[in-house]
């Protein structure tokens, strides 16, 4: 029911590996082993064992992971089977099937482990924070813009044009969209205290033209009581909404209660 | 640290740091909250640039020294005030917010961006060996990653890279102050 895109959706994990090589990496390292000598039997047996859990957990397992499994069983095969004469030829094309799983083992690792320094390094807004810099009224900076009528203007039009999705024609009762919930749907997009979106973006994840006529009414409500700012960057550039309450999860409840419509909370 | 304000100039001793630009460069810093380039701050004060750097390493080894609440980074190409990272969590509960991590994911698409540079999607999808679409995606909107070009090959796909706000996130000059990949792979089978 929630149109707005989750301003989380970047930090999903999908599942508990990431990808096939992700439970690779975590099998050979479970299991000691070598990386440059890869048996694969022991570790296509161990691949298979947990595709076949995740299966029977109905964690619905990616295609990834089947190739994967697939291509395991076939180095397996190879690694049962007798071998052919070495001749020339497989020295010029030269690489072991095998030995290109481990190189790619090996690179990913690289990534992975790079990616871990990176995770400790003190990250801004995690472990070290900084100002926001201190604005002058004639400040010629970004944010500094006072938002024109135009803007807003030209910022509804387009709202009203753009992707919207029929009303239902006919409606059992409904009262339609009120501003209460739009306005809270609005702050939940914004994700908390000092978060600066694009207010068409935010906006447009509202899908009927009702709901969003409802919510831009409610921006101007919010703004009017400070609780959000609404500014631009340039003159007719884009228009920003940043939340300005520092307890937003309070704000939260407080539209509510606006509205008297705690039931609404069950939307969410 | 050596450069200790209380010690006596000896006229034969190494003379004393002119400390003169570090009180109003701490105030500009204070001020601009963003990174701000040596040359801004050069121009606002009428001095060389070389004299303002020297001044703001200064700052930094007295800040470090007294090991207080803020810390002075060289970030990108401008220099930085921010909290010490042991003050994260009364930072954070002051603000009322919860600390902005990327995920593991996300993580590894970043190191794999900054590291292979530029680079397009589909490599990025090998070297992971899943489909990174929807993260790379979500750290371009986050601006983490940039489109910095078009690759020279059928389709010609979009070529990624990292962005300022990459350096910032984590307080690094350049990309060229990550450590190689080399040494990473030397370190990797130790790790465990």
């Amino acid at each position: 029911m929630l149109g707005i895109a989750d301003d989380d959706s970047w930090s999903i994990e999908t599942e508990v590996f990431d990808g096939p090589l992700d439970l690779l990496l975590y099998l050979v390292r479970r299991d000691g082993v070598n990386l440059r000598e890869l048996a694969i039997t022991p570790i296509a047996d161990a691949y298979l064992e947990y595709v076949e859990r995740m299966r029977e957990l109905h964690l619905g397992v990616a295609a990834e992971y089947l190739v994967m499994a697939a291509t395991l069983v076939y180095l397996k095969s190879l690694e049962l089977l007798p071998r052919l004469p070495t001749n020339v030829e497989e020295e010029e094309e030269g690489v072991d099937p095998r030995e290109a799983l481990a190189k790619r083992l090996i690179e990913y690792e690289r990534f992975r482990v790079a990616a871990e320094q990176l995770e400790a390094r003190d990250m801004l807004n995690r472990d070290v924070f900084a100002r926001e810099p201190l604005v002058f009224g004639d400040d010629e900076r970004p944010f500094a813009t006072d938002l024109d009528a135009f803007g807003l203007l030209d910022l509804y039009y387009e709202l009203l044009c753009r992707e919207v999705r029929a009303t239902p024609e006919v409606s059992f009762g409904d009262s339609g969209p009120d501003v209460g919930t739009c306005c809270r749907r609005v702050l939940v997009a914004l994700g908390g205290p000092g978060q600066v979106r694009e207010l068409g973006e935010v906006l447009r994840g509202f899908r009927t033209m009702p709901e969003r006529v409802v919510s831009f009414i409610g921006v101007l409500e919010m703004a009017r009581l400070s609780w959000v700012d609404v500014r631009q960057e340039v003159h007719l550039g884009p228009v920003w909404i940043e939340s300005r309450v520092s307890q937003y999860h309070s704000l939260v409840q407080l539209v509510g209660s606006v509205d008297g419509e705690d039931a609404q909370e069950a939307l969410w | 640290m050596s450069e200790d304000d209380n010690i006596l100039p000896f006229p034969e001793g190494p003379q004393p740091e002119d400390e003169s630009l570090v009180p109003v460069l701490e105030a500009l810093l204070y001020a601009s909250g963003e990174p701000v380039e040596a040359s801004v701050f050069a121009q606002v004060l009428d001095v060389g640039a070389t004299e303002v750097r020297r001044s703001l390493r200064l700052l930094g080894r007295q800040l470090a020294a007294r090991e207080g609440g803020l810390e002075l980074i060289e970030v990108g190409t401008g220099w930085q005030l921010r909290t010490r990272p042991e003050h994260a969590r009364a930072v954070l509960a002051l603000r009322g917010a919860k600390p902005q991590r990327l995920s593991k994911a996300a993580l590894e698409v970043l190191a794999i961006v900054a590291y292979q540079q530029p680079v397009i999607r589909s490599e990025v999808d090998a070297l992971r060996g899943v489909d990174s679409g929807a993260v790379l995606k979500g750290l371009l909107d986050r601006g983490v990653v940039r489109v910095v070009g078009r690759r020279d090959m059928p389709g010609r796909p979009l070529e990624y890279g990292t962005s300022r706000a990459f350096l910032e996130i984590f307080g690094l000059k350049s990309v060229d102050q990550l450590p190689t990949l080399q040494e990473r792979a030397e370190l990797a089978p130790h790790d465990e």
